[in-house]
Parts: C-alpha cells; sequence; structure tokens
C-alpha cells in the first residue's frame, strides 16, 4: 500500500555536522498516529557544505523507523542511541545502540549487555573520555508505561557493556554532591563587584551545562513551583538568553545578565541573571556579584563600549524591582575592575525598545526604538548621548529588525 | 519489486539505497509538511492511505 506524503516537517531528527562540511541528517517523525501522513522515518539526508542534498533510504530491518535518538559522532561513525519507534515495535528491556559508517552510509545494529537503560528515547548523549558514552534524562518505555529516566548510564564503545554510574560522579563532573548543594544556586555579591570562585559556576561555565543537566547529574529534584521559587531553589548556569556578551581589547570577554525563562524544559530553573561571568584569555573564570540595587535584574540589555566602560540600558523587571519604573536602566560598567555605577539619565521621552541589534551607534550618540502599540504608531527613535549621559527628544528612525541570538 | 509514487515515503531496497527525488527536495528547501506536499502534487489517491504498511 502506498506510503505517507513525505515531509521534512519532523520531530526527533539529528543533524550531525562532520569535519568534511557534510551534515547528516537522520530519520525523525512527521506528526502523530491519526494524521495520514504521520510517518517514523528511518532515511538518511547528506547535506553538502555547498547546499546539495542527497537522500538514502534503508531496509527496515537494517535501519528501523528512529526517532527521538542521539547522534554522536566518534571518527568516522555516528553512535545512535534509543528511540521512541512505532508503538508495537518497541522492544521493552532493550535500548536501541546503531552505528553509522560516514563513509559508507551504512548501519550496524550492535547488541549491548549489562545494566541498560531499556528503551529509552528523547535523553541526552555525551562522549566522555575516548571509548564511552554517557547516557542521562529522557523516559524509558517499559510494558507499564512510558516514565523519565532517573538514572545515568554508561556503554563501554569497546565491549559494548552497559552499567550505571552513580549520581554527583566527580569522574564526569568535578563538583562534589556537598559543594553542589551548597554553591549551585544564584547569590546576590555584597559589594561592587563581590568576585566570586564559586566551584559549581566555574565548573558549569567551563562545561557550559544547562540546569536540567546538572539535576540530572546529582538527581536532584526541582525544588519548589513558580510561584514559591527564590534563588535558593535555582540552579545557576552560563548557558542563558538574552545575555550581553562583550568581548574587550584584551582578550577577556564577559557575559553580562541574561535569563532563563519559565517554561520549556529550563523553567525550573528560571532566573534573571544580575551578574558578570568573565573568562579570561587563558581560560580563567571567575564571576563578578552584585548587590540587586547596583545591578538590577534587567532584560533585553544592549551595551555600547566607551572606552575602558561599558554603557548597558536593560529594561528593568519589576518582578524583583516592584518599586522600580520600568527604565530602562542606565549603567556604566568598568570593564577593569567590573564596578557598575548607576546613570540617573531620568525617564526617555518614549517607552524605548530594547532587542538585540535594535540600537544605531552615531559618534557619542546612540538612538533606539519606540515601543510602538499598533502598526499606525511612527517609528521614532530616541537618542541617548553618552557625552551627557541623558536623553534627547525622538527623530525619525528606521527600526533594524532583531538579530538571531 | 513495487515502487511508491515519487512523493511518497518508502523504505529502501539496498542498504543504502540512493534515490534522487525531485519532489522531495523540494520539499526539503521549503520545509513542507506531508500536507503541503499533497497541496503541490494535488493527489487523486483517497485519504485512506496506509499510515503504516508501505514498505516494498
Amino acid at each position: 500500500m502506498p506510503g505517507p506524503f513525505w515531509s521534512w516537517q519532523r520531530f526527533g531528527r539529528t543533524s550531525t555536522s562532520l569535519p568534511d562540511g557534510r551534515v547528516i541528517h537522520i530519520a525523525g517523525e512527521h506528526e502523530d498516529f491519526y494524521d495520514r501522513d504521520f510517518c517514523i522515518y528511518n532515511d538518511v539526508v547528506v547535506e553538502y557544505a555547498g547546499g546539495d542534498r542527497e537522500f538514502y533510504l534503508y531496509p527496515k530491518d537494517v535501519f528501523p523507523p528512529t526517532d527521538f535518538h542521539t547522534a554522536t559522532l566518534i571518527g568516522s561513525h555516528i553512535w545512535l542511541i534509543g528511540s521512541l519507534g512505532y508503538r508495537d515495535l518497541r522492544r521493552h528491556g532493550e535500548t536501541q545502540v546503531l552505528r553509522f559508517d560516514t563513509r559508507t552510509l551504512q548501519f550496524e545494529t550492535l547488541e549491548t549487555a549489562g545494566d541498560g537503560p531499556g528503551w529509552i528515547s528523547r535523553h541526552t548523549t555525551e562522549r566522555i573520555g575516548e571509548n564511552a558514552l554517557l547516557v542521562v534524562g529522557g523516559n524509558i518505555q517499559t510494558s507499564e508505561g512510558y516514565t523519565p529516566n532517573a538514572h545515568v548510564f554508561e556503554l563501554d564503545l569497546t565491549t559494548l557493556m552497559w552499567r550505571r554510574r552513580p549520581h554527583g560522579d566527580e569522574a564526569v563532573f568535578p563538583v562534589s554532591a556537598a559543594d553542589y548543594h551548597a554553591f549551585r544556586s544564584p547569590r546576590y555579591g555584597s559589594g561592587n563587584p563581590e568576585v566570586s570562585l564559586n566551584p559549581f559556576w566555574l565548573a558549569m561555565t567551563r562545561r557550559r551545562w544547562r540546569p536540567s543537566r546538572a539535576r540530572l547529574h546529582y538527581g536532584s529534584e526541582v525544588d519548589a513551583g513558580k510561584s514559591t521559587r527564590t534563588e535558593k531553589d535555582v540552579v545557576w548556569t552560563a548557558v542563558r538568553e538574552g545575555a550581553l556578551t562583550v568581548s574587550l581589547p584584551n582578550g577577556r570577554t564577559l557575559l553580562i545578565g541574561g535569563r532563563i525563562l519559565d517554561y520549556g524544559d529550563e523553567g525550573a530553573d528560571a532566573w534573571i541573571y544580575n551578574d558578570i561571568v568573565v573568562t579570561a584569555p587563558n581560560g580563567d573564570i571567575h564571576v563578578a556579584t552584585y548587590p540587586k540595587d547596583v545591578f538590577p535584574h534587567i532584560v533585553c540589555p544592549v551595551g555600547v563600549v566607551q572606552g575602558q566602560h561599558v554603557v548597558m540600558f536593560g529594561i528593568v523587571d519589576r518582578g524583583y524591582h516592584p518599586d522600580r519604573t520600568r527604565g530602562p536602566a542606565v549603567l556604566r560598567l568598568d570593564t577593569g575592575s567590573c564596578a557598575i555605577e548607576p546613570i540617573d539619565a531620568g525617564e526617555p521621552p518614549l517607552r524605548v525598545n530594547l532587542y538585540a541589534g535594535c540600537e544605531t551607534r552615531d559618534g557619542e550618540r546612540i538612538v533606539f526604538p519606540n515601543v510602538r502599540q499598533n502598526a499606525a504608531d511612527l517609528e521614532l527613535g530616541i537618542p541617548f548621548d553618552l557625552s551627557s549621559l541623558s536623553w534627547g527628544q525622538p527623530v525619525p528612525y528606521r527600526h533594524p529588525c532583531p538579530l538571531e541570538e | 519489486m513495487k515502487t511508491a509514487p515519487e512523493h511518497r515515503t518508502r523504505f529502501g531496497v539496498r542498504h543504502p539505497e540512493w534515490i534522487e527525488n525531485a519532489l522531495w527536495a523540494l520539499a526539503l528547501r521549503n520545509e513542507w509538511s506531508g500536507y503541503q506536499l499533497r497541496q503541490h502534487v494535488r493527489p487523486s489517491e483517497s485519504s485512506a492511505a496506509s499510515r503504516r504498511d508501505f514498505s516494498v
């Protein structure tokens, strides 16, 4: 019988970039069982650097329909771990492990043994050392249901043996469980700045772990709902949305502020950060923390470098600062000392809209777009003068498109 | 060997089977869903097409 119409709108597909410039797109699924084009694919699309694509199909006994798997490149092979797959083809207790040869484009089914995760999908796989993969998170299909995976599994790629790793294993992440509990949350500084060498923050920055990854590592439950969450319930991360990144002439980079939204995979650790992660050219990291009245919680930060300073603009989050106006707050950061000085620029004449790429600099003048409530409102710019540190009167201004982060 | 219409999904018959398919290439470029590809080719097939048993 004829199959569904082919679709590229898929969930649970992997895309793996190769050193030779190719991207290998593997399988995935389209829609759900009620849709006439529902399909779990078992194909490969090879995308070349110039944009050409090639389609490869496989017998289903060589490459079963596969989705929500992971793909990890090791040498010239891509290791595929897990799959959700069609309900009646899920093999409870087994873990689908396939190895894809990027030279021949052929799959090999691997029989594994030991204490594996079972029929896992929607998980994360990381390479650990030369010859092992670590599998965390996701869900496991058993005969009783589809339940979250609470364990950490390691697959030895030489013996194809699975074993469980303990939560908080310091060979995986170099911070003890005790230090995780002591240091895991955001904190306000008591100085301007207070420099922190919090070991958990530094390791999180180096590994670029999101909060959910740390929770999986430590087997740490979500602590509180949105309405009762405080900073003590939040796991700190340097992987943030909307942070301001500044590269300085001396080679240091600054990650300023940013936020974790209160929905999605990281929603349990929603936070607006008021700190600065400083990375030196040699890789040394420290975090500058501040009292919240010195560095208020701001969103959509925009910064301009002015000599040894960064002048920062950000909309004040009134959930954290109910006594302040929306702003934008204007702050001047000394990039040498990391001290922050509030600039009393007053209120701009119109509401300022801040987003990545919104501003245009003309010498000592920066122009920001106004907030437009509807399409009939004029596109205007509100200038800020860096010499006098004050807002000027609105001017005609074509609003730039937002930059992608 | 049965051959599926070129806009439809099928399993491969070799390991691997390289195919050229202008419609799939178009769907990929446009990131089309199955529905959008249907709209494009305006097929006469009924909507009762199998969801699963489409192997060759």
